[in-house]
């Protein structure tokens, strides 16, 4: 058992003027090495806020994120850093997720010079030859690349650390059929090379069924207690009708 | 996603889209700075307390005269500017500094450290400046020190403010997000990522705060609380004022510090007001998730003349000049497939065709930021013609100009858009009908699906009346008739208990629902043409269905879908036209084009479906074609734009890119790629399959 996610509760918003709603309550979830986990699901669901909390980007309220048996918030800073680097995420929108300031080199290099580790270029070239993308593009800012091109380099810049789980958070949603295709392969072939584990997160039913070995629906994973009487009362509507 | 609206922000990229605002800007503030500076060029500056006669006019060796203690007026002036200048600029500085980190703190960690500081700010900002001031100084004693503390203390929350309100928009962009799930900490989120951000707006503020922070320290001086023994302008004036000067008529003695100072101040929020318009105010527009569907910067094949023969494609490359056919013999280049509309007249049979698309063009004229117009076409060069009996599926990715060319056959273009070509409908042309008959044709020949379930209903009228409207208006009947009609209709499209639910409002609907009311509307008048603009998307599989059956089930003359769903087009169509960017690439009936398709990018279209095996590796190499084999074509691919080449390397590409964008559109990306696939190929027919591309050229 690569991950483990053990009954978390996440909920938003708080302070006097908010209440709080719960997004995700009592879910439960495992990853195994080398396989692809799909989360599927309706938009505004919490399959984004599963994503991050996987992902060790924001805390769970309740219950626990196990990596490969430790808790990824238990631990001092550094051991938790570590824990963290192992668990990375792509996210929906690729012309977003760089800084538009920051040449694409730049980009490339942020994981390790977060984490401190040391990166030649050789290394770079490397990583982004398996994406399937020349070292010419390094030269460029965001702006001058396409969808395809980006979320490649995304998938490049994740693979200089070399996590072991990428939180795939609809990577394709934006992109076109044909570049869509493309990025899938490219992300099996990965998975076939490098033994990575994903996490898939679509709402595309056939994509899910090409690229994942078990999905799951976010509303049978998820099922807070206020939703609970939405879907009752919606079934007794139903049943009026 | 709602952190994506405010995307304007995220294009900067290079800082050189501005530099002329910049450098302008540069220029003025070393202007502005000139009297102040000007004491660096002046070694010794002892001359500005040695004692002359007093009240001499300028001229005879003084060049300003001197005061009513004899000193030089020329010399304290310079000493004075270098103090003044020092005084606001280490005011400012100090402002900035206290502002951005207090900004900063605010608005990234929010809660109570923001209610503080920004309640302290408030309070600062709500007592007036100058009485504060005042008091503050004369409750430090007088000195040039504690004015700057004293004028730093009453301008930092102004920067701490816009800072803030930057940092909040920032801190919530995908980038950050991002960064966040690399493992980043706040120090590295805060000083890597935002405060570069908010860096040019920094710099302006911190431009305007020298030229306020000099203006207090003036008025501070003025009023005779500065430091006697350190002259600045300001106490030049005091002097001016308490020796009697004004009244005297000692214009030489008041008029240049007066000068210095406004020149000054004016400079610097001059310089200012430049930075802040050159890099901090406004963003440009064209951002990459502003754009909508179709790129700009990306260059689209050109348009085929209206006129006879085109003008051959010049070719720079001399390799390729002896691949290009003749123009005369071969004429390979594009060219309307039937006949150009004012060499024949329009001559078919009437009776079977309901739209005729000749040569149709679709441009839109852009404004970015650098005031340059662009044109994006979206349209190009489209021959098209629906028959009676025919169900069509326009098919393509976003962008490919397939909505607009729904919008061409209606009539119902954007007031920016520009349209070359004919359409032809029911034999006329569309360009001589009036308003009043496009009018009558929307109302009763021709329906309309538009796309978007999400906002194409009115949220504030039931769904009902949406659906009888088109009667209610043309057709005069009552609310309550069209209310039973509407419910009918809504019946038919799958609905149940419609009866009750055309009282519902749009909102009280699932997308997939409003999805069949917008299908009920345009149902509504039994046009004899339906146009449907993606009706099924959004949908669910199950809700897919229902819509093709009433898809199938419609008894109407004809019936064109738009559509990105190709199961939907296998099911419904009889003929498949596949669209890329504005161009057709294929024609086909739908049997023949999904057994069998002609164009590779048809065929890369079906291999990318998920269900149709994504992992074809003929087809479909993960690896972009032109990212191994072509060194020059590196980064040509799917690049949105290409900058203005830093090497030689880069200009040669470029100039490949510009020669392919002339050609096939589907070239970069081919996996027949050919060096005829430069010219651009016209549609060849085979029978009834028709194609563009010059792999099936031989046949024709």
């Amino acid at each position: 058992m690569l991950l483990e996610i053990n009954n978390v509760d996440k909920g938003y918003g708080h302070g006097r003027f908010h209440k709080k709603v719960c997004v995700l309550e009592n879910v439960s979830l495992t990853l195994d090495k080398g396989k692809t986990v799909g989360i599927m699901g309706d938009s505004g669901k919490g399959k984004t806020t599963l994503g991050l909390l996987m992902a060790g980007v924001i805390r769970p309220d309740k219950g626990r994120i196990l990596l490969n048996g430790q808790d990824i918030w238990a631990g001092s800073r550094k051991e938790r850093d570590k824990k963290k680097a192992q668990i990375q995420m792509v996210f929906q929108h690729p012309e977003a997720a760089f800084n538009p300031r920051w040449t694409m080199e730049q980009s490339v290099r942020e994981p390790c010079h977060i984490y401190k580790i040391s990166l030649s270029p050789q290394d770079i070239a490397d990583k982004m030859a398996r994406v399937g993308l020349g070292t010419k593009l390094l030269k460029r800012y965001p702006s001058q690349l396409s969808g395809g091109e980006l979320q490649r380099i995304a998938l490049a810049r994740l693979l200089t650390i070399s996590p072991s789980v990428i939180v795939l958070d609809e990577p394709t949603s934006m992109l076109d059929v044909i570049t869509q295709a493309k990025i899938i392969r490219l992300l099996m072939e990965i998975q076939e090379n490098t033994g990575i584990s994903f996490i898939f997160i679509t709402h595309d039913r056939e994509l899910a069924r090409v690229m994942c070995h078990e999905t799951h629906d976010i509303g049978d994973l998820s099922l807070p207690s206020s939703r609970v009487e939405i879907r009752i009362a919606a079934e007794e509507q139903t049943l009026d009708l | 996603m709602a952190f994506l609206t405010p995307a304007s922000v995220l294009e900067t990229g290079p800082m050189n889209k501005h530099s002329r605002n910049w450098k302008e800007g540069a220029l003025i503030l070393m202007a502005a700075a000139l009297p102040g500076v000007s004491i660096l060029f002046f070694k010794n500056m002892d001359i500005a307390n040695a004692l002359f006669s007093p009240w001499l006019p300028p001229g005879d060796g003084h060049l300003l005269g001197t005061n009513d203690v004899g000193q030089d007026i020329f010399f304290q002036l310079i000493s004075a500017g270098g103090r003044s200048l020092m005084v606001g600029m280490a005011a400012a500085l100090t402002a900035t500094l206290v502002g951005t980190l207090t900004g900063c703190v605010a608005g990234y960690y929010r809660g109570i450290a923001d209610r503080v500081i920004m309640g302290l700010a408030d309070i600062f900002l709500l007592i007036p400046d100058i009485p504060l001031v005042i008091v503050l100084v004369s409750f430090f004693e007088p000195g040039l020190f504690n004015v700057i503390i004293v004028i730093a203390m009453t301008s930092w929350p102004g920067t701490a403010r816009v800072v803030r309100s930057r940092m909040l928009k920032i801190k919530e962009y995908p980038f950050v997000l991002n960064a966040r799930s690399l493992g980043a900490g706040d120090g590295h989120i805060i000083f890597k990522h935002i405060l570069p951000h908010t860096g040019e707006l920094i710099l302006a503020k911190a431009t305007l705060a020298v030229a306020s922070a000099m203006l207090t320290e003036t008025g501070i001086s003025f009023l005779g609380l500065g430091d006697p023994c350190q002259v600045t302008w300001g106490s030049m004036l005091h002097g001016v004022f308490a020796g009697a000067g004004l009244i005297n008529g000692y214009w030489w003695w008041y008029l240049p510090p007066v000068l210095c100072i406004s020149v000054t101040v004016m400079g610097f929020n001059l310089a200012g007001f430049y930075l802040q318009k050159g890099w901090g105010g406004n963003f440009p527009a064209d951002s990459p998730l502003n754009r909508q569907g179709q790129i700009p910067g990306k260059t689209h094949p050109e348009v085929p003349a209206l006129t006879g023969i085109n003008p051959p494609v010049l070719i720079n490359n001399k390799d390729t000049q002896t691949l290009a056919p003749e123009p005369d013999t071969l004429n390979p280049i594009s060219k309307p497939h039937n006949q150009a509309p004012d060499t024949q007249p329009p001559s078919f049979p009437l009776d079977r065709q309901i739209f005729r698309i000749l040569n149709l063009g679709v441009e839109f004229g852009i404004e970015c930021e650098t005031n340059q117009k662009k044109t994006i076409k979206a349209l190009d060069g489209v021959n098209l013609s629906l028959v009676k009996g025919d169900r069509m599926a326009i098919i393509g990715e976003s962008g490919s100009g397939k909505s607009i060319l729904f919008l061409a056959m209606l009539g119902l273009l954007p007031y920016n858009a520009r349209m070359s070509g004919e359409v032809f409908f029911r034999g006329k042309r569309m360009a001589s009908f009036s308003r009043k008959h496009y009018q009558h044709i929307r109302a009763w020949d021709i329906a309309y699906v538009p796309q978007g379930a999400g906002n194409a209903l009115n949220p504030v009228i039931k769904v009902g009346h949406q659906i009888s409207e088109r009667m209610r208006i043309h057709g005069s009947i009552s609310k309550k008739k069209g209310m039973v009609m509407a419910a009918r209709l809504l019946g038919q499209t799958g609905i149940t208990n419609s009866h009750q639910r055309v009282h519902y409002y749009p909102h009280q609907f699932s997308g997939g629902m409003n999805q069949r009311v917008l299908l009920a509307m345009a149902l509504a008048g039994e046009n004899s043409v339906l146009l449907a603009d993606e009706p099924t998307k959004g949908l669910d599989d199950k809700t897919k269905e229902d819509v093709l059956n009433i898809f199938l089930k419609l008894n109407r003359e004809a019936v064109a879908v738009v559509t990105h769903d190709l199961w939907f087009a296998r099911q419904f169509a009889k003929t498949i036209v596949v669209m890329y960017k504005g161009i057709i690439l294929e024609q086909a009936p739908a049997d023949s084009f999904f057994t069998a398709p002609y164009h590779p990018y048809s065929k890369a279209l079906l291999n990318a479906l998920p269900s149709q095996g994504i992992l074809n590796p003929v087809i479909m190499s993960s690896h972009n074609r032109y990212a191994e084999t072509d060194p020059g074509d590196k980064h040509g691919g799917d690049s949105y734009r290409i900058d203005g080449g830093d090497d030689d390397d880069d200009d040669r590409s470029n100039k490949k890119n510009k020669e392919i964008s002339r050609g096939c559109p589907w070239a970069r990306e081919c996996e027949e790629f050919h060096d005829r696939c430069r010219h651009m190929p016209r549609l060849f027919s085979h029978n009834i399959h028709k194609v563009r591309c010059w792999c099936h050229a031989a046949g024709n």
